[in-house]
Order: structure tokens, then sequence, then C-alpha cells
């Protein structure tokens, strides 16, 4: 029988808000009463080691939260746990006071993620998989292939309408992803370095739309290397660091 | 200038640097394969042969081995073979029989040498023992013919003869579906090299064969981690046809009907050998059930083919399963859309049916009760889709030293074979409650003959349909949860 882990040591927490600055070390804690998104002490823990330490996340409609810190410190998985994708060790996440759990279809409904590359069909062109998910979220058939188009040019991507999740280069696929995720409906959007891949132009665009989001009261978790969209996005930054 | 002569001499070198590695010939390893296939056709494949012979009803072989014009003996084997290469043929397009090392590809098939050259010891390799099985093969069956004196000896020469013909016709189909295959056959022919007619060999293009290198590599190492799923992914084509068409919204359930009969239309290889295998399997399904005279392996065969027919109709719900752990996408739960893309196969497959059987029912072959029956046996074949798109990876204790590849093997068949043969019993009931009722019919009407074979058709109808009933949940609902299993896998 495997014996228990040691406790994680404690650090202290606060909120570094609107600064786009690191906040403190592992386990950062951002502050936010009206906050719709709880993380309350979630761990991860697989065989005795620690993927993920202790760590707390609040975050509101409209509001943005950036998780930064160096390879390894926890934060894809953090996104999984607050996507409701992964299970945690120990603690919760809820919104609107309910259990995040992607087997739920109330999470399902409320929370997109952009945690790795999504569900992509083969035998799909890319703007059939727009109106694949438009529909399936029952936007209304007359007007489905107009928002795929428009979400395709809104990424500056209309030009690959046509083409197959194959014939995509790797900025391609990473701009098709973002595409796909922004397609559908959601309240509370994360994301996984949705900035990799794309050049400068194109996460530019990326934050535009992203900033749109937040602004019509969405709510964002997003872990970025990137400094520019960090700044221009984060209303907290909870920074991981290694222990 | 670089003659022929030379490249040969240069190649030669070539092979010399090569075999100072320590390796064995290839032609070393493929004489010990045609010895060891040899001693098995003989102590095992002739025997098993006689009894598959002899398990399937002799009469009719007996009868159709006397009844046989030398016309419809060779249409059959035409027939055999052009399947035989047409399978070959779409195998080729993944994995050719051209399959060389990277290191070689790279730096001596890549060199100025003549491709034909470098690359000929693989095709004489491939031609040889095609020829081999072939002729074994041929053996086996004509012998087994003759053991239960069903055909005389003289028809082990012909069955040697056939056998190796069908070898070479095998071994060049898969060879041109090679050089058939995306990317393939478009190197311009090195000039003054063309020969007479530019040898399928001289058109195969190095990025063609890396790509099958590497997919043949991808697939053999999937299956050794029991990862099926990898395995088909790689070894799937990757559709580059039917741009135009698009999917057109409509209601979520609809939706993904709609996805499902796009993803077939831009594959039409795919489409045209599923529709083909469901008419062929639910037809044999339909003459075991509906006629008297049908011998057992019918039910083997057509199980087996309506089985593959209906799988390959069910990409959308293997996609499904391939996506599987990634975030929700679709507004759909995933219960209701396995569900959806169960529709289009269940339709084709109910087409089918209705087309072979009514066929077959028209000409008089068969009892018409045999339609709803064969139709029924979809639901089976649905549950066998739903368990191969959610079979996941192998479970770790597989791997265990002690276990060994036959577990693994044995993982990767169990399903399948539990659901074949739950599929027999069915079907051998339903035969028998047919029988029961079409000899009812046949009683004079009045009769107290007539009111037990009533009673006795009752029972047998009932019975069939309960287990029929009963298995078909059982597998429909193994297959939905492994569905729910799979689906909330990756939560950990």
């Amino acid at each position: 029988m495997p014996s228990a882990p040691a406790d994680p040591p404690v650090t202290s927490a606060e909120s570094a808000a609107n600064t786009g600055q690191a906040g403190p070390a592992v386990g950062g804690e951002v502050l936010h009463p009206d906050g719709v998104l709880h993380a309350d002490g979630v761990t991860k823990q697989v065989d005795g080691a620690w993927l993920l330490h202790p760590t707390d996340l609040v975050a509101g409609p409209g509001e943005c939260v950036v998780v930064r810190g160096p390879n390894g410190t926890g934060k894809t998985t953090l996104l999984r746990i607050v996507a409701g994708l992964l299970a945690p060790t120990s603690g919760t996440v809820t919104y609107r006071g309910r259990p995040v759990d992607d087997r739920d279809p109330a999470t399902r409904a409320a929370l997109a993620a952009l945690v790795g590359a999504p569900t992509a069909y083969r035998d799909l062109t890319v703007t059939d998989h727009l109106v694949l998910v438009d529909a399936t979220w029952g936007g209304d058939p007359a007007s489905c292939d107009e928002r795929a188009a428009a979400t395709l040019e809104s990424l500056e991507i209309g030009h690959l309408a046509t083409r197959f999740p194959h014939e995509l280069s790797s900025g391609q696929q990473q701009l098709f992803h973002l595409a796909l995720f922004l397609q559908r409906p959601a309240q509370v959007l994360v994301l996984d370095e949705p900035e990799q891949r794309l050049d400068p132009h194109k996460r530019a665009i990326l934050t535009e739309l992203l900033s749109a989001r937040i602004e019509s009261g969405k709510t964002l978790v997003i872990a970025t290397h990137d400094e520019e969209l960090s700044d221009a996005l984060a209303d907290y930054v909870l920074e991981l660091t290694a222990w | 200038m670089v003659t022929l002569s030379s490249d040969e001499a240069r190649l030669g070198r070539v092979r010399e640097v090569l075999a100072r590695g320590g390796q064995r010939g290839s032609w070393h390893n493929v004489g010990y394969a045609v010895y060891v296939a040899a001693l098995f056709g003989l102590v095992w494949g002739l025997p098993l042969a006689q009894q598959a012979l002899r398990a399937a009803d002799p009469g009719p072989w007996r009868a159709a081995a006397q009844g046989s014009s030398p016309v419809a003996v060779t249409a059959w084997s035409i027939g055999i073979v052009a399947t035989l290469a047409t399978l070959a043929w779409l195998g080729g397009r993944v994995r050719g029989p051209i399959a060389p090392d990277l290191s070689y590809i790279d730096l001596v098939v890549a060199s100025p040498l003549d491709r034909l050259l470098t690359v000929r010891p693989w095709w004489r390799l491939t031609l040889f023992g095609s020829v081999v099985v072939g002729t074994i093969l041929g053996l086996v069956l004509t012998g087994a013919l003759a053991f239960l004196g069903l055909a005389g000896l003289g028809v082990l020469a012909a069955g040697a003869l056939a056998g190796a013909s069908a070898g070479v016709a095998v071994a060049w189909a898969w060879l041109l579906g090679q050089t058939s295959a995306r990317g393939a056959g478009r190197s311009p022919v090195v000039a003054g090299r063309s020969g007479p007619s530019g040898h399928p060999l001289r058109r195969l293009t190095v990025p063609a064969l890396h790509d099958q290198a590497i997919t043949s590599r991808t697939i053999g190492g999937a299956a050794l981690m029991g990862d099926l799923r990898g395995a088909r992914l790689a070894a799937g084509g990757r559709p580059m046809t039917g741009r135009a068409l698009r999917l057109r919204p409509a209601r979520p359930f609809q939706v993904i009907v709609r996805r499902d009969v796009i993803g077939l239309r831009r594959n039409p290889i795919r489409l045209a050998a599923a529709t083909l295998a469901m008419v062929l399997g639910s037809g044999l399904l339909c003459l075991r059930v509906g006629a008297t005279s049908a011998p057992l392996w019918t039910s083997l065969l057509g199980a087996l083919v309506g089985s593959a027919g209906l799988l390959g109709a069910a990409e959308g719900l293997r996609l499904q399963g391939d996506n599987t752990g990634t975030p929700a996408l679709l507004g759909i739960p995933p219960r209701h859309e396995a569900i959806a893309h169960l529709a289009l196969p269940a339709l084709l497959y109910a087409g089918c049916v209705t087309l072979a059987g009514g066929a077959l029912a028209l000409a008089g072959l068969i009892s018409p009760e045999a339609l709803p029956w064969a139709t029924a046996f979809g639901g089976i074949m649905l549950g066998q889709a739903l368990i191969g798109a959610f079979r996941g990876l192998a479970p770790v204790p597989v791997f265990s030293p002690r276990m060994g590849i036959p577990a693994l093997i044995g993982w990767a068949v169990a399903p399948g074979l539990f659901t074949w043969l739950a599929l027999l019993v069915c079907i051998e009931r339903a035969r028998a409650a047919v029988q029961a009722v079409v000899g009812g019919a046949a009683a004079e009407p009045a009769s107290a003959s007539a009111a037990a074979n009533a009673v006795v058709s009752l029972d047998a109808v009932t019975g069939a349909l309960s287990l029929l009933g009963a298995l078909t949940v059982g597998v429909l609902g193994w297959g939905f949860h492994r569905q729910q299993v799979q689906t909330d896998a990756h939560r950990g």
C-alpha cells in the first residue's frame, strides 16, 4: 500500500489584481467574493507525485484569470481540473455553486475548454466542423452557415474553409482549434496556451477576440507564456512556481 | 555515364557493406518460412480443411463438385482471386510489399542507383512468397477434397497451379496498390532508365516509401501495445475527395447522421466495401434462416461478413470513440451522439437485407419469413460496432511477462468472438423457428397435426425471439457501458 505523500509546505497567497504581475509562489489565491467559478484547495497527485499543489482560484463574469509559471508547475493540470476534465485529488471546483464535472451536462453547457487538441473528424472539412458544432448546440439552422463563416473570418482563415484538418499547417491547426472552441456557446472559457504556434499578427487577433469575450461577460481562465497576451487580458494573475 | 551494370555493381558493394552488420540474407528467412508453412499445411492445414468440409456438411460440396461445370468452377475461382487481389490492392495502399528500413530508403533508395534494382529484392521475395503460399493453399484445399473422395487426385495439380497463379495475381495487385497510393508513382522516371514499360517499381517515390515505412512501424507498435485505435488511425486513409460536399445544418441528432453520411460519401471505397459486405452477409444469413438446404457455413460466413460490413459503415461511431477524453465540443450528450452514429449503419444494413433477402425471396430461394429475422440480427451487429468503437487501450495486466502475446490477442479478439457466437446462436434458433413455421404451414390445415405444428411453431418463434431480444439487449448494453467507461476514463 503506498504511503500517503507528505503535506506540501504552506506558502502565503495573495491576489495580484489587474497588474499582470506575478503573484506569490505556488498555491496562489485570487480572492473574488462575487466570483462564480471557485477552485478551493485543489490538488492532484499521482502515485505520490505532486502534479498540482493546493491552489485556489476564483473568477467572476467578465473577468480573466491568467495562470502563469514555468513548465511542470501544474498549469495544464489546474486547467483540466477547472474544466472538469480531471478529478482533483483533494479540493473542489464549483461553478455557480455546482460541482464542475464534464460528465454533467450543465458543466458541458457552461464551460468550454481548449486544453490540448479538441475533437476533430478526419472526414470533415474545416467549415463542416463549425457547422457541426453550431448545430449540436442548437444554433438556428437557417443562419448556421453565416455564423461558421463569420468565425473563420474573425480568425482570418476563411480561405481554409474547404480543407480537411490533416491539410492544415501547425499554426493553421491551432487557428482551426480556436475556431472550434469559439464556435460553441459557453459562459466560462478555459484555454491552455492558445497563442502557441501563432505569428504576432494572429496573436493580436486572438487577443482582440478574447477581450471581446470578456467584455461580453464571459469568464476566462487562461494559461499563457505570452506577456503581451497576459497584460492585455489579465484581471488577476495566478503564478505557479515549482516547489 | 552510369550504366545498369555499374548500378548493379555499386548496389552489390552496398549490400556487402550492409551484410557486415551480421544480418543474414532475407532469402534464408524466406526459405525457413516456406519450410514452416509447408509443414504447417501438411500437419494442420490438411486435417483442418477436411474437418471443416465434413462439419460444413459434405453433401452440398459433393453435389457441387459433381454437378459443377468447368466454366462454373473457373468463374468461382476467378471471383475468389479477384476478391483477394482487390483486398491486396487496398492493403498495398497502406502498406505495400516494398518495405525497406527507413535507413535503406534514405541512404540507398534515394541515391541515383536505379530504383528497380534497389527495391527489387523485396519484390522478388513477395512474389516468391505469394506463389509458395498460394500453391500450399491450393494443395491443402484440393487435397482435402481428394481425401474426402469429392474429387480425384488429379485435382491436386490443378489446385497447385491455380494457387500459384492466384499468388502471382495477388502479389501484383499488392504492388500496384502500393504504386497507386497517394504520393507514390508521381516521380519522374529517370532519363534513359524507363525500361520497356516504366516498371511499377521505378514509379515508387522515396516520400511514399518513407510514409509507408513509418505507417507500418506505427501500426506494428500500436498493435503490440494493444492500441487498436492507434493502429486503425495509422492504417486509415485520409479523405481528399468530396471537398465540394457541404454538411448542411439541422437539429443535433440529424446533423450527426448527416455527418456520417457525408463521411461515407467522401470515402467511396469504404462505402462500396461496406455495402457489398452487408449485401453479401445479409444474403447469406437470409439463406441460412430461410432455406432448408443452406449449409452451416452460410451462417458462419454471413455473420462474419455482415458484421464487418456494418462495422465499416460505422466510421462516425469509431471517430467518436477516438475522440473520447477531449473537452466537450459538441452540444449533444455522448450517449445520444453514439445513438445518432448508429442510425446510418442501421439503415444501411436494413436496406441491404431488404435488397439481398428480397431478391432471394423473389427468386424463390428462401422463405420470406427470413427477412425480419435477418434484419433483427442487426441489433447485435450494432452492439458489436459500439464495443469495437469504445474498446480503449488494453489493460495493464495483459502486458505482464507471464501473460504475453496470447493474452493480448485474447483481449483483442474476445469481444468480437463472443458477440459473433451470440449472433450464431440467434441465427440457428431463428432458422429452427422459420423451419417450424414453414413446416406447420405446409401441414393439412384442419388436421390435428396442423394444430400441434402451430403450437410447436409458436414455441419456436417465441423462444427464438426471446433469445434474440435478450442477447441484443445484452450486447448493446455492453456496448453502451463501454462507451460510458471510455467517455469518463480520462477523469483519472
